[in-house]
């Protein structure tokens, strides 16, 4: 059992609780959270392979990925304030008309 | 010159820039220059001036086989960039009367000019990620065009059903460019054994060439989209969906002509749903009750012809026809839009009738169309229509005798639209029919598309100078005969057409009604309703459920997929 | 996938090969693993309840702990870059923006309880995917093994994770320059999004 072990098996653990957190919460402001986690989770996974193979590729990927999140929090976060604003309690569950 | 004219389709960025930006007052006009200079510069080069030249950059798409950036000008290039240029100039001047006052005038010219750039980029493709680009540019844009009036009932339907035949169609060619071996994609050597060696052989590569060329020129079972296309403003329908991006398939088709030519299956085939489509299209054109339908389906059943030459071997005889389609049909959806126009947006026959007295100049320029398009003497149809059937008779004898009894039906349906809409009695309302006053923006550029549909056929005739000029990229004979048995035969099977037509036309006081539908139509359409309101469940609005798909889908994928 | 000989680590089998060290003693000699042990309880700790947490800004809070906590987990991996990346992006912008989202939420829009079918569902389909994470790629992982056998905070391979090794990554037109330069793009494209989407709900 080796610290790369130990990151490694973190994020596992980390991404299916992302997962978790996705399908558990119904307001979407706190499903978009659980989705950083999971992102977080596969950019720990990038960077302990560029530390195993001595490789800055995927620190290079790592970074590329923060920010495709920022742009996911970016408009993420805009569909849900414009949801809340329409009605409330927000449930995304709720089937509604989605045609534009 | 030849690099010019391969980097020409960005000539219509300036004109997006200053229409989309509001630099200019009356967006369209700026556009026309670049598209001049397209057009000239691309007759230049068929004149003699330009020699084959390729354009190249490495590693573009380095996840493709063949991820070059290529592009390539030919002769074949080159005259499709002329019958594309002498088109949409047309168009442009045309639709610069016709939208005036609409107020989404901007948003049509920058898709316009959007389309005008994909189309330029298609052909010049040099390779199959270059003509993906090209491909899809045109598909969506025409989507966008198709969907344009988005107030009105059923554009966004008819704009979707586009979307759905051109992804059938971008799927197949997406798969063509990724299954052939690395390196391979130069659309001019796919037939090479080195190219031909991958999972399926030619006939792979060919059936997926026939099934994107037949999505895009809607053909066969994908022919259901190109009629409902009408939904759109009547330029965009004369530009796109009769005389440019239709032909696409058919181009694509010439283009890999070889591939084809490996496997006689494909080309049967090829012939065999080119002589279906003309056949049902000239069936489907003669029962419609709707102006723009009737020559949408018209559109269909001359793609046929072209698709046939292509199967005959013959893809000097698909290019032919297609320039010269390009040209009366044109022509005629720009004199049908002038009557759409002048009646306020009416486009059903039932509306017409006896506009001859008020309109004789468009009257004679769709007659013009109309005598090109069932190959009356003389005019660029009859010398186009006959080379398909010549090449037809020595490949495919039985189909190319059906061929022209098409051209039987074709100069029925073409007569009956004509004499329905200009002769005949008028409507019951005509009386209070008010015409608009059609704007010289509207009938200037019928002048030179009913040029071009009397004497493009003049361009191989009696010289066969564009059949040489073709040669090196398409296998044809230079020799032009100017009369044939089969010829003979079809001339008087259209004239017997159209004459019957306009007979029946003056006898029946109004036939345009459509037919009664068989009853196994409903009994489809209800099946296919059933069928997709259970698959539409699946779609029920929930994110969760969502969420718990994509998660379960993952979980499958890591099991199964990464196991082994 | 290209190695570059200037840049690769010494070749951890031939020391194993040596005197080989008992486990207990190659985790002693391993001076990073404590705290990234630690690192690791905390982004576990922070994500859980970011998962469970009713209130919205309480979710907030635990998400900066989890996003700070990986940070330093990517500064203990050799990854000063990203590490800065992750503070200066996640902490101090993606975090911040979702603290303004919250603050700007309409009073009283309260979270649904979810029902008891739905949690079930959840942590099944999550342990579901955490046992599938390990069918599926725990073979690989085991094949690659010595990769990962080596102590994780000892003898950093010489200018990994340099500014200038994952520039000539990032620039490099055979290795992610489409990538890299495609974000300015989805970038543009987002901001236009979220100022659209806005407008749009402005006037309905």
């Amino acid at each position: 059992m080796t610290a790369n072990i130990v990151v490694l098996a973190t994020s596992a653990i980390l991404f299916s609780t992302g997962a978790t957190g996705v399908m558990l919460r119904r307001n979407p402001v706190a499903m978009l959270m659980c989705i950083e986690i999971m992102l977080n989770a596969g950019n720990l996974v990038l960077v302990l392979g560029s530390r195993a193979r001595g490789n800055d590729a995927g620190q290079a990927i790592a970074l590329i990925v923060l920010v495709i999140a920022a742009a996911e929090a970016v408009v993420g976060l805009g569909l849900a304030l414009v949801l809340f604003h329409r009605r409330e309690p927000v449930d995304v569950d709720e089937p509604r008309a989605v045609q534009g | 010159m030849s690099q010019v004219l391969a980097w020409g389709f960005l000539l219509v960025i300036p004109g997006l820039l200053l229409g989309s930006t509001g630099a200019v007052k009356r967006p369209g006009l700026a556009s026309i220059p670049g598209v001049a200079v397209l057009l000239s510069i691309s007759i230049a080069w068929l004149a003699g001036a330009g020699q084959p030249a390729t354009v190249e950059l490495d590693n573009w798409l380095p996840f493709l086989p063949d991820g070059r950036f290529l592009l390539r000008v030919d002769a074949l290039s080159a005259f499709m960039l002329a019958v594309l240029g002498l088109v949409a100039i047309c168009v442009y001047v045309y639709s610069l009367g016709y939208m005036e006052g609409d107020p989404g005038i901007r948003r049509f010219f920058a898709f316009l000019d959007v389309f005008v750039g994909a189309m330029a980029l298609l052909v010049v493709a040099g390779n199959l990620a270059v003509l993906l680009i090209g491909w899809t540019g045109v598909g969506m844009t025409s989507y966008f065009l198709i969907s344009f009036w988005r107030e009105k009932p059923r554009t966004l339907n008819a704009g979707l059903q586009a979307i759905a035949a051109n992804a059938v169609g971008d799927a197949a060619l997406i798969l063509t460019a990724v299954v052939v071996p690395s390196g391979c994609g130069d659309l001019t050597t796919l037939q090479t054994p080195s190219c031909t060696a991958g999972i399926g052989g030619a006939a792979l590569l060919a059936a997926l060439l026939i099934v994107a060329a037949s999505a895009k020129s809607a053909q066969g079972p994908l022919y259901f989209w190109l009629p409902s296309a009408m939904a759109g403003p009547t330029p965009i329908s004369a530009l796109i969906h009769a005389a440019t991006m239709v032909a696409a398939g058919v181009y694509l088709l010439a283009r890999t002509q070889l591939v084809l030519s490996l496997s006689p299956i494909a080309l049967s085939a090829v012939a065999a749903l080119g002589v279906a489509t003309a056949l049902f299209g000239a069936v489907m054109a003669l029962r419609q009750s709707n102006l723009k339908k009737g020559l949408a389906y018209s559109t269909v059943s001359q793609l046929g012809y072209m698709f046939a030459a292509i199967g005959f071997s013959a893809p000097f005889a698909a290019i032919f026809h297609l320039g010269s389609q390009a040209m009366f049909k044109a022509l005629l959806f720009l004199s049908a839009g002038a009557v759409i126009h002048a009646l306020g947006g009416k486009e059903e026959l039932s509306d017409m009738g006896d506009l001859a007295r008020h309109m004789p100049g468009v009257r004679l320029a769709f007659l013009v169309g109309a005598c090109s398009l069932f190959g009356f003497p003389l005019t660029a149809g009859y010398f186009s229509k006959d080379a398909i059937v010549d090449a037809g008779l020595e490949r495919f004898p039985a189909l190319a005798w059906l061929l022209v009894i098409g051209v039987l039906l074709s100069g029925w349906y073409i007569g009956r639209l004509f004499f329905a809409t200009f002769h005949g009695k008028a409507s019951q309302a005509a009386g209070e029919r008010q015409l608009h006053p059609i704007s010289r923006l509207l009938t200037w550029p019928l002048v030179p598309l009913a040029a071009g549909s009397v004497l493009f056929g003049y361009v191989n005739f009696p010289s066969g100078w564009l059949a040489r000029l073709l040669v090196p990229t398409t296998s044809a004979s230079t020799s032009q005969p100017f009369i044939t048995g089969a010829g003979v035969v079809a001339l008087a099977l259209g004239l017997i057409g159209f004459a019957g037509a306009g007979w029946w036309e003056q006898r029946q006081a109004r036939s345009v009604a459509a037919l009664p539908r068989p009853s196994w139509t409903d009994w489809a359409g209800a099946a296919s309703v059933k069928l997709s309101t259970s698959v539409a469940a699946i779609q029920n609005g929930r994110t969760g459920r969502y969420v718990l798909a994509t998660v379960l889908g993952l979980a499958v994928i890591l099991v199964a997929g990464l196991k082994g | 996938m290209k190695h570059e000989p200037g840049r690769l680590p010494p070749r951890r089998l031939d020391s194993a090969q040596g005197p080989v060290p008992s486990a207990p003693s190659r985790l002693l000699m391993d001076p990073l693993l404590g705290p990234i042990v630690a690192a690791c309880v905390v982004a576990l700790a922070s994500a859980l309840l970011v998962v469970l947490a009713q209130g919205a800004i309480r979710a907030v809070v635990a998400l900066l702990a989890h996003s700070l906590s990986i940070a330093a987990l990517y500064a203990l991996l050799a990854a000063g870059l990203v590490a800065v990346g992750q503070l200066l992006i996640y902490s101090g912008a993606i975090v911040v923006v979702f603290l303004f989202v919250v603050a700007l939420l309409p009073p009283g829009g309260r979270e649904l309880h979810s029902q008891p079918r739905r949690v079930v569902t959840g942590i099944a389909v999550g342990a579901a995917l955490l046992a599938a994470l390990y069918t599926g790629l725990g073979p690989t992982i085991s094949a690659q093994a010595q990769l990962l056998a080596g102590p994780a905070g000892s003898a950093v391979p010489s200018g990994l994770g340099s500014v200038a090794g994952i520039g000539h990554e990032l620039f490099d037109a055979d290795k992610l320059l489409v990538p890299f330069e495609l974000t300015a793009p989805l970038l543009l494209v987002a901001i236009i999004g979220s100022v659209a989407l806005w407008r749009r709900q402005g006037t309905p």
